[in-house]
């Protein structure tokens, strides 16, 4: 199974795909607002009624049958 | 450490996923602006994504030759449509988790197998992670399992590293027991099939009355296999095929002849199914197995670690980021499969230069073409919550706060969010949706919120409208589309389109209901997917239309109408037979569109909207007028009817044709429906049936030359001409024009001429046959009496 291996060789690819996807995810993800999802099932009102943010709330979330939690 | 244990000593609806909850909480907390994620939490998760990416290489580095296809697998992964699409959730990082748990834990067993330095280190870092992966996702279970078999393949014998593994396994059947044991004792004992999601899928098994194998192949959802097939390019899969034929027919033939038989048997199979002869789903979970074929030979594990992240969610399946866990090895395995293609066409010879430029010009375009995916699900994120943003803003000005919006689309509470909390949000729909009372998915829920809420403030329907793919309709705004109930329309709010590129030209034949949503994975249902609906090639879309309604205050007539549509309503979501056998076809209305299928076939909604019925067995049109045009248009001909002889009449043909019926001088010949058309014939009409047929000839219609369409004159004026309409005791009883004269056949030829100068001794005139008779039997024409 194993193939002929340079160990020295690939933990320095390894530090680069690390570094450049760590960065390239960064770059990315620049733009977006908050992507919720889930968000019927996520229980977060952010804001009061006033549209004033609000203290987080407590944590009795629940999913439902189509949630993506895999 | 409390706030920690805290987390560990309850149970969420999802089941036991402490430390789920707890990156959640965190995440939350450091929430201060919607608009901008933190920039602490996004340092965080790009961390992971790095850390996820470089142990996925050192992982596909041990089953794959060089460097660059190592990359290839990590790039195929790393830019996949459930890597790239989960990785702009608040919450994204989980699914990346687990593959690096399961990388984690490969390379640190193969560290303690090959290496003989700092063992310990190496058993203690395993230990910690197959403690800590449970906690997590159940997910993390496969672990001790992979290493059980990497053991059971290196050492065919017990060992000890199999008993860790196998206590580890326990550990994740049941996660809460450590907790439990040792720093949060309110934990629940259970295993994971007993606790959240997946206790209820494994539960939804037990319901279903049928034997136990049949019960679980009647859950599974196999159209899964054709989502998975669009993950990655198509080509890509194309290559993996070729690498199975080249191992099986190519000079360098590989293995026995028993793996030569099961390659060629399931190339044949395939073969079947891009002929049709095997239904498309089937077709794409052979695809999906061949992929452990392609390793199978070489490298069993591999192709273990494949099917065992693969298989399972059959069951669960509902959107492509179920796939996350298996699309990292398919990645090593499509990687390999590449590179054996590559390293076969090495050396010289005329083909192998042209052909390696060739498969290195269809690699490049895999990469460019996943790398596009990626892109794509950048801009579908991007448009689809600007889109979600622009919404919220717009009900923010145009309604009163704390109205009540009742939306058909699950991202009704993002737009909530962004509207700044400004109005309450209810649901058409039901999955998606778990938050109490506000599904308003059947008509009792839907009547007690409206008595209970009209007098408080101001209902509105949020009408999310696309081109729902038929299967889909359920998810349609049903209280606008599929009932009359009174609303006043304030017109369209917004609307989010996308378009993005592919490149790989395979995906043009892929299926717009296989076609992978790139933006937020649980909003699967509520955008447009599929190809550009302006028909641009190598272009997808993404898209909705938001529109405002509304809701009727006069709360008697709401619930008059109300009532009213409950008695008709049928949902779209089912097909309604409408009129049965219209010229042959049946009329069914289903997603909001009627269907004419012909008689003798049955209805399938998928088959229907991919337009996969043979020429002239189904049309669809808006509604039932536009279908008996449709069948007027476009129905396939029928072959011409035989022209069948009814009967005679005085002389005349009376001739059935198709649904018609024509009379038809006997002298003229035989029936030609296109020479009557022409006006060919004299003496020849069309009519509804034979008694009005046959009037026509007993008035004398034909007595001149005048052919008669439909009971009316056609054609031009021609002279007269006498005509017998039959003999009576040796006189002739003959028609002239609209006359009817008596002759004795012994006068010669009837002339109105010499009639009209008397040249006759035996003649007469009459107005019907029977008063011609009359005087024949009186002996009145003997005495050559000339009637006027």
């Amino acid at each position: 199974m194993r193939q002929e291996q340079k160990p020295i060789r690939n933990a320095w690819v390894a530090l680069a795909i690390f570094l450049s996807v760590a960065a390239a995810f960064l770059a990315y993800r620049q733009g977006a607002c908050l992507v919720w999802n889930d968000s019927p099932n996520t229980c977060w009102f952010l804001y009061d009624r006033t549209g004033e943010l609000a203290p987080p709330p407590p944590r009795s979330c629940s999913t439902s049958p189509l949630s993506s939690e895999a | 450490m409390q706030y920690v244990a805290s987390f560990f000593g309850g149970l969420s609806a999802s089941g036991y996923r402490p430390l789920s909850l707890l990156i959640y909480d965190l995440g939350i907390r450091s929430i201060t602006d919607p608009n901008n994620p933190p920039f602490g939490w996004l340092f965080a998760l790009s961390l992971m994504y790095g850390s996820m990416a470089s142990l996925l290489f050192l992982v596909s580095r041990r089953f794959l030759r060089s460097t660059a296809f190592s990359l290839l697998a990590t790039a195929l992964y790393v830019l996949s449509p459930p890597v790239a699409s989960a990785s702009w959730v608040l919450f994204a990082g989980l699914q990346p988790l687990v593959i690096m748990v399961i990388c984690l834990g490969l390379l640190l067993y193969w560290k303690i197998i090959e290496s003989p330095s700092h063992r310990w280190l190496w058993l203690s870092g395993l230990g910690l992670v197959m403690l800590v992966g449970p906690w997590i996702r159940e997910f993390c279970g496969l672990l001790p399992v992979l290493i059980l078999l990497l053991e059971l393949q290196r050492a065919r014998r017990p060992t000890g590293m199999m008993l860790f593994a196998l206590l580890f396994f326990l550990h994740a059947l049941y996660p809460s027991v450590v907790p439990r044991l040792t720093f949060a004792p309110s934990a629940p004992v259970a295993n994971i099939f007993e606790m959240g999601l997946l206790g209820t899928q494994i539960s939804k098994i037990h319901a279903d009355p049928t034997t136990p194998l049949l019960r679980l192949w009647n859950s599974m959802r196999w159209y899964a296999a054709s989502h998975f097939l669009d993950l990655f390019p198509p080509l890509l899969f194309s290559l993996a095929g070729m690498t199975l034929a080249a191992r099986t027919l190519g000079p360098n033939r590989q293995g026995g002849r028993i793996w030569s038989t099961v390659i060629l048997g399931f190339l044949a199979v395939l073969l079947l199914g891009f002929v049709g002869v095997v239904p498309a789903h089937f077709t794409a979970f052979w695809i999906c197995l061949g992929l452990g074929l392609l390793v199978l030979r070489e490298n069993i594990f591999l192709a273990a670690w494949f099917l065992l992240s693969f298989l399972p969610f059959f069951k669960v399946y509902t959107e492509h980021v179920h796939f996350a866990y298996a699309l990292a090895p398919a990645a090593i395995i499509l990687a390999k499969g590449a590179e054996e293609l590559w390293t076969s066409l090495k050396g010289r010879g005329p083909w192998r230069q042209p052909l390696r430029w060739a498969l290195g010009t269809a690699l490049a375009l895999i990469v460019l073409d996943q790398g596009a995916m990626a892109l794509g699900s950048r801009a579908v994120i991007l448009g689809t919550y600007q889109g979600i943003k622009a919404v919220g803003q717009i009900l923010r000005e145009r309604t009163p706060s704390d109205s009540a919006v009742i939306c058909n689309a699950v991202h009704g509470e993002d737009v909530r969010l962004y509207s700044k909390n400004h109005f309450r949000t209810y649901w058409t729909v039901t999955p998606g949706v778990s938050l109490n009372g506000r599904s308003l998915d059947d008509f009792e829920s839907f009547r007690n919120f409206y008595l209970s809420n009209v007098m408080l403030r101001p209902i509105y329907f949020l009408d999310m409208d696309q081109n729902y793919f038929i299967n889909k309709i359920y998810h349609r705004h049903k209280y606008i589309h599929s009932m009359r109930l009174p609303n006043t329309d304030l017109g369209k709010l917004h609307t989010t389109l996308v378009r993005y590129p592919f490149l790989d030209p395979l995906r043009h034949f892929t299926n717009r209901e296989d076609m992978a949503f790139l933006g937020a994975p649980d909003l699967v249902n509520d955008f447009y997917t599929g190809p550009a609906q302006d028909g641009s090639w190598f272009m997808r879309e993404t898209s909705v239309d938001y529109h405002l309604y509304e809701v009727g205050q006069d709360k008697a007539a709401f619930l008059a109408a109300l009532e009213k549509a409950e008695k008709e309503y049928v949902p779209d979501h089912l097909p309604v037979l409408v009129q049965e056998g219209y010229q042959g076809y049946n009329f069914i209305r289903y997603g909001g569109r009627y269907y004419a299928l012909k008689q003798g076939f049955s209805f399938d909604a998928v088959t229907a909207s991919r337009n996969e019925y043979a020429q002239g067995v189904l049309f669809s049109a808006e509604n039932d007028e536009g279908l008996i045009r449709q069948l007027q248009v476009n129905r396939a001909p029928e072959p011409a009817p035989e022209p069948q002889l009814l009967e005679s009449y005085l002389k005349f043909n009376i001739i059935k044709y198709g649904d018609d019926l024509y009379i038809l001088a006997q002298d003229e010949g035989a029936f030609d429906v296109s020479k009557f058309e022409k006006g060919a014939y004299r003496r020849a009409a069309k009519g509804n049936n034979a008694q009005a047929l046959k009037t026509l000839v007993d008035k004398g219609e034909f007595g001149g030359e005048t052919q008669k369409n439909n009971g009316q004159a056609a054609g031009t004026e021609r002279p007269l001409q006498p005509h017998l309409l039959e003999s009576y005791k040796k006189f002739n009883i003959i028609k002239y024009g609209n006359d009817i004269y008596l002759l004795a056949q012994g006068e010669g030829e009837f002339d109105v001429g010499t009639f009209e100068r008397g040249g006759y001794t035996r003649a007469a005139k009459g107005t019907s046959i029977e008063e011609l008779k009359a005087l024949v039997d009186a002996g009145i024409i003997s005495r050559q009496i000339k009637k006027q």
